[in-house]
């Protein structure tokens, strides 16, 4: 079996860091493969006008293998792997033709020009470059120059492949007005109200059917489903086409209360109370998500007049907050013993992985020391 | 008003969240000229508070918590007796505190409240 060299894609984002890349992610390697065979028989065709169909053997001895991962955010080679010792040397020229015309297709985009591959082909964008999350990239040489695919090129692309609804990879939080075993299917409910149809597999129909039972009962229970979605050509969200995951989320969860907090409006306190920015709070859901120690008790959140945002725990005697700038970025942590009156505060930069190592290890602190204090059960 | 007097506070619905109130409830906002406003609850009951507070434009509550004049005293915290804008008005005075001062008391007011729960929720 030999191999050649075929495309270097660098990928760009936190998850990529260290030279790693999810598994999640070679799906879409495996949807580029497909789609570069079905672009190297368009050019093909297109060289043999008369020729209805390609050779029997066009793609048989042909395969892309990744080969190695570099440094560099991530850089994967991708490389031709024969089975014979050569390459049927007349073919491989439309996979190389194939692979530019991928890659060109991808520049044109990001330059707001249309694509010379037909719609039909540009529809292999709809699983290639699924995967990538904001901020994530997909870099190709081309001459010296790169060409980026990014969640908002392969939107471009989508539309330029001119269908009426694509794929998206989605993690979303609802709430279940309705499931139906019978039917083997349930409803989705989204914070602002819109509602998405979903099968229910036995994998997931417990955590389904949990939240179903609660809903509207005030102790309603959201889950975070996560899967692939359709979407529209104005952005809406269609029918789950696959769900991945389904887990029931903590009625603490971070994300959840921050998208309430995105509701309020100016004036919520009373005609006064400025409305936190929609942006700014996405920046501390992610920031959250992220840098806070998933061991320690999840806040309290609620809204500041000043348009911040601050996080509470009440741990034993401790009565514990984070006052959050979201201008500044900044948080004030004051941790009160109500018992004794003993006080701690700390500023802390919360752009930086120090301060939330900060944040972290004090309530950890506080956390020992309330398991230190409680009397043995034994 | 005596030491047991509640002192009667409308929580914001934006400051609470599972039912549990923010301590920012029990402080003034920076508008507020560091007094905070609470209802004779020798001279009102936790409904009817609630109830002349909503009827005002622009003013929303989730429920009535309260503190008493003790709790108050023991955060060496005055409270005025100024009866207006209605005759059950009062404050609990914030002023001369430094901001973090003001977080300390706030968060004790906070937890003596909870500990005494909800005397009026929106819902009932």
């Amino acid at each position: 079996m030999n191999k050649q060299e075929f495309l270097k894609p660098k990928l760009t984002g936190a998850r990529f860091q260290n030279a790693t890349v999810p598994l999640e992610l070679l799906k879409d390697f495996s949807a580029l493969q497909e789609m570069l065979v079905e672009v190297a028989k368009w050019e093909f065709r297109n060289s043999h006008p008369d020729r209805e169909r390609t050779p029997r053997n066009f793609t048989a001895e042909v395969d892309l293998h990744l080969t190695s991962v570099e440094e560099g955010c991530a850089i994967l080679t991708i490389s031709l792997v024969f089975a014979t010792l050569f390459p049927a040397s007349s073919n491989l020229t439309y996979f190389e033709q194939a692979r530019t015309d991928i890659v060109e297709a991808i520049a044109s985009a990001e330059h707001g020009s249309t694509p010379r591959l037909p719609p039909n082909l540009l529809n292999y964008f709809d699983r290639f470059g699924r995967g990538l999350r904001t901020g994530e990239s997909i870099s190709f040489e081309r001459e010296g120059r790169q060409a980026t695919l990014t969640p908002d090129t392969r939107n471009r692309l989508m539309h330029y492949a001119q269908v009426k609804e694509w794929t998206e990879e989605a993690a979303l939080r609802v709430r279940i007005p309705e499931a139906d075993k019978g039917r083997g299917s349930f409803e989705m409910e989204r914070s602002d109200g819109t509602k998405l149809k979903g099968d229910l597999s036995d994998l997931y129909q417990d955590a389904i059917l949990g939240a179903f039972a609660n809903y509207n009962t005030g102790h309603d229970e959201y889950v975070l489903i996560q899967g692939i979605v359709r979407k529209d050509r104005n952005n809406r969200l269609g029918r789950f086409e696959s769900i991945e995951h389904v887990t029931p989320l903590d009625p603490l969860d971070v994300t959840l209360r921050l998208d309430e907090l995105a509701k309020l409006e100016d004036g919520w306190l009373d005609g006064k109370g400025k409305a936190p920015a929609k942006e700014k709070l996405e920046w501390i859901a992610a920031t959250f998500e992220s840098s806070f120690d998933t061991g320690l008790s999840l806040p309290h959140l609620y809204p500041t007049a000043e348009g911040g945002v601050q996080a509470e725990w009440s741990l034993n005697d401790w009565e514990v907050s984070l006052d959050i700038d979201l201008e500044k970025r900044e948080g004030s942590y004051q941790a009160l013993n109500v018992k004794d009156g003993t006080c701690k505060e700390l500023i802390l930069p919360l752009e930086d992985r120090e301060g939330w190592s900060r944040l972290n290890e004090a309530l950890r602190q506080l956390e020992i020391e309330n398991v230190e204090e409680r009397p043995s059960e034994l | 008003m005596n030491s047991e007097t509640l002192l009667l506070r409308q929580v914001n619905p934006g400051f609470v969240q599972l039912g549990r109130p923010t301590s920012q409830a029990f402080r003034p906002t920076p508008k507020d000229e560091c007094l905070l406003s609470v209802d004779d609850g020798s001279l009102i009951q936790p409904k009817a508070s609630w109830e002349r507070f909503t009827r005002e434009p622009d003013r929303h509550s989730a429920g009535v918590m309260a503190v008493t004049f003790a709790e108050c005293s023991g955060q060496e915290l005055p409270v005025n007796e100024d009866r207006v804008p209605f005759p059950e008005h009062c404050s609990i005075d914030f002023n001369g505190l430094s901001e973090s001062s003001i977080r300390k008391k706030a968060k004790a007011l906070a937890r003596h409240a909870v500990e005494r729960d909800w005397l009026y929720r929106e819902s009932q």
